[in-house]
């Protein structure tokens, strides 16, 4: 039917780290939140079982972050071509994005505290489609989120819609 | 405003035009609506608590915030002026806060002019400007006179050197009537179409009744209780409640339908297309031809058997609905089937003759393997505790089985999709068939996706984007799924908007 996708291009090895710490945060938080709920079920008299459920939450998100960061990781890629942007990524859910070039109407390049902590950024594309973004990529180095952003926004726009 | 063609002008020499005096009374309803809707968990616990309620102190702390907010809403209005200036719709409201809002004039991508039932007493509309950008209209000016939101309108028009006074002296097109529905058109149109919300209100007004004439029925009932309570007489009973409930169904959503499309009227207008219609309010929109984004031809079964169908049009304008004919900027409730090609190609020209002979690709058939296997969990899970609660009468339950089965098959079998030069076209459904039309040259994105159940089967689904709506694909393969995101986007050349030396994008590792 047509030529098969190119050679995507992956993730740099900080991103790994950057989706185990996600990992590792968020099992804390919901570790937290099932001991709360397990201390007050025991505060209302239903003895020491319900400590099952944070360890039990602990136990199943640990395997989790041990085996889901580096799948995500290896599933991650992007390619920009002369006419799109195409972006891959999911671990139970895989997704296949084409974004045409001219369609984009503005990127945003997003840092927060861990990812400018190693020198990562998230991109974002936008286009007319609907309210929130159209692509992602994280975990990209701050040269390549700046320099992709910069090919993608200079690209030219299509009349408007 | 006048509806002389607008001159360019600077923006200190265009006055500011205001809103109607009486803008604020017209707007005293539907703000007093939504901000009761917002109060509406208030009173909710009162009225489930009965006499004990909220207490006095908190009732003045919402009555208090409900009011102050409607003051708020009204002042607004009041203060809300506007002008036509520099290729924009300028929008200013508030004194102490003072808020100007610009719409460029290319940028619209729809118009609707709203009458209101208070509105319409009070001569006034409301007039809705719609670009991309959001899930409401960027533009609301409430209040106008009818003279005034044409001319608007006409104003938005001329700017883009679309309107009629695009060019002074220039003939003006005559208006071709493309649509209109009658009156039994729109009571069948209403019969066809029960929604959640029409099955609510039905069960709400007999559960009423039924509560008004309980005194009067169960008296009646004790004196014939030998007549009521005889053989075969709660069959009767359930036959004449269920068609009772019908016929209700029925009048409440044809009395809907009629209310919404009353004297609908859809003309073209050379680059616009205009629809107007409704009873008590009465909304007029006004779509560009340049930016349809979608057209989709909704045939239920039912409507097909009496030889008619609906026609929604979608404009990069995002509305809310939960239906999704609520969400289509432009709807045409009654088209004749035989008609049906020709106004279709009204929309999307490039539409060949007979859209229903294109060559459409089946959905894959692993996707009917797939939808066998969630027919038979769906009926087992549903079957199995009702025949462990209700024993032999539950066993009925299972008949939903091969219903299902047949339902999966249908659904199957009706799919189809194909993609010409310029346009995709997707068949979906049997019992509520939907043909969506995109032009390949307005896809925002295209995405292949692919489940876990879906990867067992190897099919994937393909989502196509365009500005404000999406359609999904029947099931394909997913290599085919993969390839589709490169073949549906129509290619157009790229240039770069500035010819500056580009950083590579892989430089840095």
């Amino acid at each position: 039917m047509t030529a098969p996708l190119p050679t995507l291009e992956r993730l740099p090895r900080g991103a790994l780290t950057l989706f185990r710490i996600r990992a590792i945060l968020r099992m804390g938080i919901y570790g937290g939140l099932a001991f709360v709920v397990a201390l007050g079920l025991s505060l209302a008299g239903n003895e020491r079982w319900p400590y099952l459920l944070p360890c039990a939450v602990v136990l199943v998100l640990s395997v989790l972050t041990a085996w889901y960061p580096q799948r995500a990781h290896e599933r991650w890629g992007w390619a920009l071509r002369e006419h799109d942007l195409i972006i891959s990524h999911g671990v139970l859910l895989r997704e296949v994005v084409s974004i045409p070039a001219g369609r984009i109407q503005h990127v945003d390049v997003h840092q927060g505290p861990i990812e400018r902590s190693l020198g990562l950024a998230r991109l974002q594309i936008y286009t007319a489609a609907g309210s929130g973004a159209d692509g992602e990529i994280p975990g990209l180095t701050r040269e390549t989120a700046d320099a992709l952003r910069e090919r993608l926004v200079r690209r030219e726009i299509d009349d408007v819609v | 405003m006048s509806s002389e063609p607008v001159a360019m002008a600077t923006p200190e020499e265009v006055p500011w035009r205001r809103l109607n005096a009486k803008a604020p009374l017209a707007a005293l309803v539907p703000l007093s609506g939504m901000i009761a809707r917002v109060f509406l968990g208030a009173l909710l616990p009162t009225y489930f608590a009965g006499e004990h309620g909220l207490p006095w102190g908190a009732w003045i702390i919402v009555g208090g915030m409900a009011l102050s907010l409607l003051a708020a809403g009204l002042y607004e209005v009041a203060t809300t002026s506007y002008r036509v200036v520099d290729a924009q719709l300028e929008i200013r409201s508030g004194v102490f806060t003072r808020t100007s809002r610009f719409i460029e004039a290319a940028r619209v991508q729809n118009t609707e002019v709203l009458q209101p039932f208070v509105s319409k007493l009070l001569g006034l509309v409301e007039v809705k400007v719609e670009t991309a950008s959001g899930g409401k209209a960027d533009g609301h000016l409430r209040g106008l006179t009818p003279e005034d939101a044409q001319a608007l309108i006409q104003a938005l028009q001329a700017l883009r050197g679309e309107g009629p006074a695009a060019l002074p002296g220039a003939v003006v097109p005559e208006e071709r009537v493309l649509s209109e529905a009658s009156l039994g058109g729109l009571l069948l149109y209403g019969a066809t179409a029960l929604g959640v919300g029409v099955i609510a209100v039905v069960m709400g007004a007999m559960h009423e009744i039924i509560e008004t004439f309980h005194k009067l029925l169960l008296p009646w009932m004790e004196a014939h209780w030998d007549a009521v309570a005889a053989p075969g007489m709660g069959w009767l009973a359930a036959t004449v409640a269920a068609l009772a409930g019908l016929f209700g169904l029925w009048l409440v959503s044809g009395a809907r339908a009629v209310l919404q499309f009353h004297g609908f009227r859809l003309v073209d207008t050379g680059t616009h297309l205009r629809s107007a219609g409704g009873l008590i309010t009465r909304r007029q929109v006004t779509v560009r031809r340049a930016r349809i984004q979608q057209v989709v031809l909704d045939e239920p079964l039912l409507r097909r058997t009496l030889g008619f169908g609906s026609v929604e049009v979608e404009t990069a304008g995002v509305r809310t609905g939960k239906e999704a004919s609520d969400r289509a900027e432009l709807l045409v409730p009654v088209v004749p089937t035989a008609r049906m090609p020709e106004l279709l190609r009204e929309f999307v020209p490039e539409l060949p003759d007979a859209h229903s002979t294109l060559p459409f690709q089946r959905a894959h058939p692993k996707a009917l393997l797939r939808a066998r296997i969630r027919a038979v969990g769906l009926s087992v899970l549903m079957a199995a505790p009702t025949t462990w609660f209700l024993g032999a009468w539950g066993a009925v339950a299972w008949l939903l089985l091969p219903a299902q089965l047949l339902g999966a098959w249908f659904d199957w079998r009706f799919q189809g999709w194909t993609v010409t030069d310029t346009l995709v076209v997707v068949r979906q459904g049997f019992w509520r068939r939907r043909t969506t039309v995109v032009q390949r040259s307005r896809i925002q994105s295209v995405r292949a996706r692919q489940g876990p159940l879906e990867r067992g089967y190897g099919i994937g689904h393909v989502r196509i984007d365009v500005a404000g709506s999406h359609v999904l694909l029947p099931s394909v393969g997913w290599e085919e799924a993969q390839s589709l995101i490169d073949v549906l986007p129509a290619r157009r050349p790229t240039r770069r908007a500035v010819p500056a030396p580009q950083p590579d994008a892989r430089l840095p590792a």
